[in-house]
């Protein structure tokens, strides 16, 4: 079982969900005949059926692949640094939208360098030098809503 | 009529001699360099970050800041290759393989300096192409109807989708891009397609956050994850750098071949100059007189891979500017950057702002003479920049993506898009499905869907009608053979294996026969 799980069958898998999403959404699009211009629904259905085709390729070329033992292109894994890395890019996202960009940047500068394992004092300095500098170009230089 | 180079350097040359824009020029030019040789940043990147600044400047402004960029990062990356061993860019994948054997040696500062030089070759002769080919072609572009359209961008499609290093994946990308593309309102209808009732999205997917998240973030967290890489070694001898005179001969059939093989196979739409540096280096390999030395840190090496890939970037433009069809992830962005200045590529581009067209190709040939000076001068320096800690790099230039997103439009909606966009480059990098081709069909999918639709209407449904017609005949046909090729060697070798079992056998029983007798 453990075989099979490499880079092509996680992408065919993870195609064949998303084809499987896109084909139930699409049922509320309207289709029209040729001569009404085939409608707004005819390209995406179109592009999801070659979607699902090409997952179904996917999946069969790495199940094919762990059968003959050849070697693919195996799946990174996920690690928790995987997990801390998404999590930090959602909280800063989320930062921002309720509390402006300078103080969120200086957060998420200072504690992803700290986790990439910059000693606090240097991450201290570089996250104040850097949140003055984006501070002077975008928000002076370029007037932008830094608050 | 073709538009003559005495007419753009008229038209061009006071919009570009200005000195805001010849500032831009040089700050892009040191970021391209700095860009370019900082392995884990890529051109692509910067150019996705610098886009948005570029929102409230003229055209020339902006295209003063990223041409330069652009020339420069696809030389920077050498720097990360010869002395990292780790290509800046893609381009500068094969330059490791000369480039870095000879920095070891001790001749860093020579290696650099036969790279600057040979790049700046190559880049300013694809400059001279450029200027001289793209209006030959923007002329003949105006004879191109739907269906020649959609065939060159499908065409396009599946070149970078042949060229990912998994067909199936490629193909995906290309599928899932193409899909991204349809969010919004459709052109001829106006009925709103996935757009999960955000008012946000009925114009359909911004260009800039999703590029930026993709090529900016999306690479980041990618390189976070992987683990980030300390300051690097440098060299403590410099020496001379710039390529003797006895080099400079013996490379020179080489030059000429990389010159050819560079410039030609970057105006294949989506090759750009990585496959153009990759065939010229295997062809020097197989024909070049020092072949049985590759590899080995020849001057020969470096200079194939270098000439060739800067060969490629003028020539990249091309197609871009003159078909709306990137040459590589690099003329996507910058495909971006004209649509952010509500400038469509095409032929009536040549027509309705032909000063926007002819400060692009003096702009492109400043930022070659640019790269060269301050890359020769500035090498040292350069160098250092290496010694950067990535950890320390990598959130200043993620905090940059998050800035860059929001300026374009000041929406936090388009920072949410970004967000998105960053996990899933990030997610396609770890399965290994390249960004490229996804970003491309995301460019391409409103001509492949508009092209599409027309040709059917006015065809009455006929398929066979896109076959009918010599270009996208020749185009579609040749898309199909790439895309089934590597299934028909696969067949191709399976059948003469056969035949050669069959011979084998039958030999053997003809033997046996005769034997018997």
């Amino acid at each position: 079982m453990r075989a099979i799980v490499n880079s092509f069958t996680v992408t065919g898998t993870a195609v064949l969900i998303l084809t499987a999403l896109v084909a139930a959404y699409l049922r509320r699009i309207p289709f029209a005949p040729l001569r009404a211009g085939l409608g707004p629904a005819f390209f995406p259905t179109v592009t999801v059926t070659m979607l699902g085709v090409l997952g179904v390729a996917s999946l069969v070329t790495g199940i094919a692949c762990s059968r003959r033992q050849t070697s693919v292109n195996d799946v990174e894994p996920v690690t928790p640094r995987s997990f801390v890395t998404v999590l930090l890019v959602i909280l800063y996202a989320v930062g921002i939208r309720h509390a402006g960009f300078l103080i969120p940047t200086g957060a998420f500068l200072f504690v992803s360098m700290v986790a990439l394992g910059v000693p606090v004092r240097r991450a201290v300095l570089i996250t104040v030098l850097t949140s003055t500098a984006i501070y002077v170009v975008f928000g002076l230089m370029f007037r932008m809503r830094l608050f | 009529m073709i538009v003559g180079l005495g007419e753009m350097l008229e038209l061009g040359l006071p919009l570009v001699l200005d000195g805001s824009v010849l500032l831009l020029a040089v700050i892009g030019t040191i970021t391209g360099l700095f860009v370019g040789a900082m392995p884990g940043l890529s051109s692509v990147m910067a150019m996705a970050i610098l886009i948005p600044l570029t929102y409230r400047l003229t055209p020339q402004q902006a295209f003063g800041l990223l041409l330069p960029a652009y020339a420069a990062g696809t030389f920077g990356g050498a720097i990360g290759a010869l002395l990292l061993n780790i290509p800046g860019t893609g381009a500068a994948i094969m330059t490791t393989y000369d480039g870095h054997p000879m920095a070891k040696r001790g001749d860093a500062g020579y290696a650099i300096g036969l790279s600057c030089v040979y790049s700046f070759v190559g880049g300013i002769i694809s400059a001279i192409f450029l200027a001289v080919f793209a209006p030959v072609v923007a002329y003949w572009a105006i004879r191109l109807g739907t269906r020649e359209y959609f065939a060159v961008a499908v065409f396009g499609l599946g070149v970078i989708s042949y060229l990912s290093p998994s067909l199936i994946k490629g193909l995906i990308g290309g599928a899932v891009g193409l899909l991204l593309a349809t969010v919004g309102m459709d052109a001829i209808t106006g009925v709103s397609r996935f757009t999960f009732g955000y008012a946000e999205l009925a114009g359909g997917l911004e260009f800039v956050p999703v590029m930026i998240g993709i090529f900016g973030l999306g690479e980041i967290m990618y390189n976070i994850d992987k683990g980030t890489r300390e300051g690097a070694y440098l060299p403590q001898r410099f020496g001379r750098m710039l390529p003797r005179l006895s080099d400079v001969k013996r490379c020179l059939p080489t030059t000429i071949r990389s010159l050819v093989v560079g410039t030609f196979i970057g105006v294949i739409p989506a090759s750009g100059p990585t496959i153009g540096a990759v065939a010229s280096y295997g062809l020097e390999k197989r024909i070049g007189k020092r072949r049985a030395e590759m590899g080995t840190g020849v001057p020969e090496g470096i200079v194939a891979a270098e000439t060739a890939n800067n060969a490629g970037t003028g020539s990249a433009i091309v197609p871009m500017i003159t078909l709306g069809i990137p040459g590589d992830a690099v003329t996507a962005v910058l495909l971006g950057a004209l649509m952010l200045h509500n400038l469509r590529p095409g032929p009536a581009l040549f027509a309705q702002r032909l000063d926007v067209v002819a400060s692009i190709f003096i702009l492109f040939f400043l930022g070659n003479v640019l790269f060269v000076i301050f890359g020769l001068l500035g090498a040292r320096v350069f160098v250092r920049v290496l010694k950067t800690p990535q950890r320390v790099l990598l959130p200043i230039v993620a905090a940059l993506c998050f800035i860059g997103a929001y300026a374009t439009r000041r929406s936090v909606f388009d920072i949410h898009i970004l967000v998105i966009f960053g996990i899933v480059g990030f997610l396609i990098r770890k399965i290994g499905v390249a960004p490229a081709p996804l970003i491309l069909g995301f460019i391409l999918g409103p001509i492949v869907e508009s092209n599409l639709r027309r040709g059917l209407i006015t065809t009455d449904g006929s398929i066979a009608a896109f076959f009918a017609r010599p270009v996208s005949a020749f185009l579609l046909l040749l898309t199909l053979v790439l895309l089934f090729s590597p299934g028909l060697i696969r067949l191709a070798r399976a059948g003469f294996a056969e035949v050669q079992r069959r011979r084998t056998r039958g030999h053997r029983s003809i033997h046996n026969e005769s034997g018997r007798e």
